[in-house]
């Protein structure tokens, strides 16, 4: 207990004085080790206890766990890391190292070791990983003589936002980065990183999975320096600092975060026909839930490498219907599914980053499924998040790209209980959840629509506003080899539809105001004569 | 953590780390010493391509107006009677011999959305001078296990300059520009100065080698390497004829 408030409170104190200075000088250095042979033999311990499963015994990345993982654990022994703020190709300085353990990789299987290990324990695992790399020890290399400069930085303001989108556009990191940003740019996905794997350009919308940080003097290295191994270039030569500053802020702004806050969707509720298409301006006035996602990790094929993470949802309701709009970026559209290339039995419980299922376009749909129980409960008791339980099933509306392309309805409902059985297609009568989806510059908007209640109360859910009804999550991603089990999902959140106030509530008040106000008039009245009596 | 709490298997690990530690080979910054050689021999001959591969040009998909509508596929270039150019002949393990005569300056460019030369020998500590002589912006991407990495865009006429001390492993560096996906190139860091690429008829020669026999990789970009095994008697010209099959 005690180790744990202790490392609490320096997680604490370290994020405070990150965000009070530069990268650069994010941490103290008073704590800082010296180095020599007693710390590296005990920094090496620290690596061979928490690192060597991804990293490897050599430091190659070729751990034991590394055949899992995308993006690849780092090979430590090239001299190359992302994240820096060095010039391209030069090797990271000690602190970049020290931040990249300490604050871990988001979007990646790097963790934040600041919230297991002492700082002083950072630092001499930091002085042992120099050791993989020969180059180091080389003054040549020394990289503290090629730090980029960061000497004016412009702090943030929409007029500095606007002329980094001008720059966003004029460099053209929107051929790989996309328009929006949602890392759409490319046409087809034959990016590669330096060892040769598929690599899949940054949703820049998507603020938690920058790996450098999301705050502007975060990302004013990424494209300063350069991502090593990868085909995100350093524009040092091609863009002023100032541009660069303006293009940081500008990057800033598209980030969003990845949670709101709550965990209820507010249906809101509106007179005539719900809207069809998922454009429909009506949406605006519903307001929007986020919901984080995971990789399927629950029951074999395991996959942690999902790349959709996060949904948008909304909802509208009128007196009939019930419609559901769910947003997510992809920055391919894949409206093919292949089932010959499904793969049914797995040799390990974990599927492989690579080469276990086809990770490219056109060869599984894009879909996502809104799960609903069917039995309604007062109290907290749900059933399993991961499609139900035998006792207790859920009600599940899937919806298809691949059916949506072949003009068919693209929304089907189906039963589980369990995620040892298959999805039980309802029967064609009981089909009745209408789908529309559209996918524009890297982003899906799919709409769902029901009526409130229906008469198969034994296998479908049903609307009742003032009602808190549980709503999970499942997304595949048809170009990230998803299909089946291996998929994104999330773990409860709730709908709810508003209860509309009736006219007669606001009367009532008035009423009793004036009731109170009476009695208490007539009682000072009373109170007065009282006393004059005595 | 400390020693004593240390489970068996993490110590046994780091004892077999520290024993391959002490067994592995230096880096492969393997010195190369100049000197007079006397009585050398030379190797001569040519590469031939087995089976066909003819490249049609790759059509070009944007930026037109700098690049053209198309640029020539350089991955394997085949000559008349299938011969093979630019294919790297390198005798190895030579640590003592002739003096290098390759140039310690180099200059690579970018032409037309193309790199020119598409294959280059450089030697250890090499400058290089990277011009982009387009009117568009290229980034100049280097990929190789550890021998020199870089990403910098470029812009039009302008240069990225390579220091001498930036390139010190021999190796095979490839160069692309991820904003047009057709272009690739190649530098391969010479290990020492018996190194030799086919010319357009697919021919190469290699002077002055000290007497002995020697292991030969030859390298195609497309093909993969090959290993042949030649021996050099001084003052005579040795010949090595090799075919690479199409993969």
């Amino acid at each position: 207990m005690h180790y744990k408030l202790g490392n609490l409170i320096s997680m604490l104190a370290l994020t405070a004085l990150a965000a009070l200075l530069w990268p650069g000088q994010a941490f103290s250095q008073g704590n800082r080790p010296p180095e020599n042979e007693a710390t590296l033999a005990e920094g090496k311990v620290i690596y061979f206890d928490r690192c060597v499963y991804c990293h490897g015994e050599l430091g190659d990345g070729n751990g034991p766990a590394a055949d899992f993982l995308d993006p690849r654990p780092r090979d430590l022994t090239m001299g190359m890391f992302k994240i820096r703020t060095t010039e391209s190709g030069q090797l990271p300085r000690d602190i970049d190292l020290f931040n990249a353990v300490s604050r871990g990789l988001s979007g990646t299987a790097m963790p934040r070791w600041e919230l297991t290990l002492s700082e002083d324990q950072r630092w001499k695992v930091v002085y042992f990983i120099k050791t993989f790399t020969p180059e180091f020890a080389d003054p040549d290399f020394n990289p503290e003589n090629f730090v980029v400069k960061a000497s004016s930085p412009i702090p943030f303001s929409e007029d500095s936002a606007a002329k980094g989108r001008e720059i966003f556009l004029k460099a053209k990191c929107w051929e790989c980065h996309g328009k929006q940003g949602r890392g759409d740019g490319q046409k087809s996905d034959t990016l590669q990183d330096g060892w040769g794997f598929k690599l899949r350009v940054r949703n820049l919308t998507r603020g938690w999975s920058l790996k450098g940080g999301n705050r502007p003097e975060d990302i004013f290295y990424r494209f300063s320096t350069g991502v090593d191994g990868t085909p995100m270039p350093s524009f040092i030569k091609t863009l002023s600092e100032e541009e660069r500053w303006h293009l940081a802020n500008y990057i800033s702004a598209l980030a969003s975060d990845k949670e709101s806050e709550g965990v209820v969707i507010k249906a809101a509720s509106m007179e005539g026909d719900l809207p069809e298409n998922a454009d429909d301006p009506a949406w605006d006035s519903a307001p929007v839930l986020k919901v984080p996602l995971t990789g399927q990790v629950l029951a074999q094929p395991r996959w942690q490498n999902i790349s959709v993470d996060m949904v948008e949802a909304r909802a509208l309701y009128n007196g009939q219907d019930i419609a559901v709009l769910v947003v997510w970026d992809d920055p391919f559209k894949d409206t093919v599914h292949d089932e010959s290339q499904e793969i049914k039995e797995f040799q390990t419980t974990y599927v492989k980053a690579f080469g276990d299922i086809p990770r490219k376009p056109n060869v599984f749909r894009d879909s996502v499924a809104l799960q609903f129980p069917v039995k309604m409960r007062d109290g907290a008791r749900k059933p399993h998040f991961f499609r139900g339980e035998t006792s207790d099933p859920v009600n599940m509306w899937v919806w298809k790209s691949d059916l949506q392309e072949q003009g068919v309805n693209s929304a089907e409902e189906f039963n589980a209980k369990g995620f040892q059985k298959p999805l039980a297609l309802q029967p064609g009568e009981s089909q009745q959840v209408k789908g529309m989806g559209t996918w524009k510059d890297g982003q899906w908007r799919v709409v769902l629509t029901r009526s409130l209640k229906n008469e198969d109360s034994r296998n479908d859910v049903q609307f009742e506003p003032g009602r808190l009804i549980p709503i999970a999550f499942n997304v595949w991603d048809g170009s990230n080899g998803e299909h089946g089990l291996i998929m994104s999902l999330s773990d409860w959140r709730f709908i709810a539809l508003e209860a509309s106030i009736p006219g007669s509530l606001y009367l009532w008040t008035i009423v009793v105001m004036l009731m109170v106000g009476l009695a208490e008039w007539w009682f000072v009245r009373y109170s007065r004569n009282k006393r004059k009596e005595i | 953590m400390s020693f004593p709490s240390m489970q068996f298997k993490t110590l046994s690990v780091l004892v077999s780390l520290l024993l391959a530690g002490a067994l592995s080979t230096a880096p492969a910054m393997a010195s190369y010493t100049e000197g007079a050689v006397s009585n050398g021999g030379s190797l001569k001959g040519s590469v031939k391509l087995s089976g066909s591969g003819a490249n049609a040009n790759i059509k070009v998909t944007k930026d037109q107006a700098a690049c053209g509508d198309s640029v020539s596929n350089d991955t394997l270039v085949v000559g008349k009677g299938n011969t093979l150019a630019n294919v790297i002949v390198e005798i190895q393990g030579i640590s003592k011999g002739k003096k290098w005569d390759l140039p310690a300056k180099f200059t690579y460019d970018q032409k037309k959305c193309a790199f020119a030369p598409h294959v280059m020998i450089i030697r250890p500590k090499a400058e290089v001078e990277v011009k982009n002589s387009d009117s568009v912006k290229h980034n100049v991407h280097t990929i190789s296990k550890g021998v020199f990495n870089v990403n910098k865009t470029v812009a039009p006429g302008k240069s990225l300059k390579v220091k001498k001390n930036k390139i010190k492993k021999s190796g095979t560096v490839k160069v692309v520009c991820d904003l047009h996906s057709w272009m690739g190139g190649w530098w391969i860091v010479a290990e020492n100065p018996y190194i030799a690429m086919t010319d357009a008829s697919g021919n190469f020669e290699i002077k002055d080698i000290p007497p002995g026999k020697y292991k030969v990789r030859l390298w195609q970009e497309k093909l993969g390497e090959q290993i042949q095994e030649v021996e050099i008697k001084g003052g005579a010209a040795a010949t090595l004829n090799a075919s690479m099959a199409a993969k």
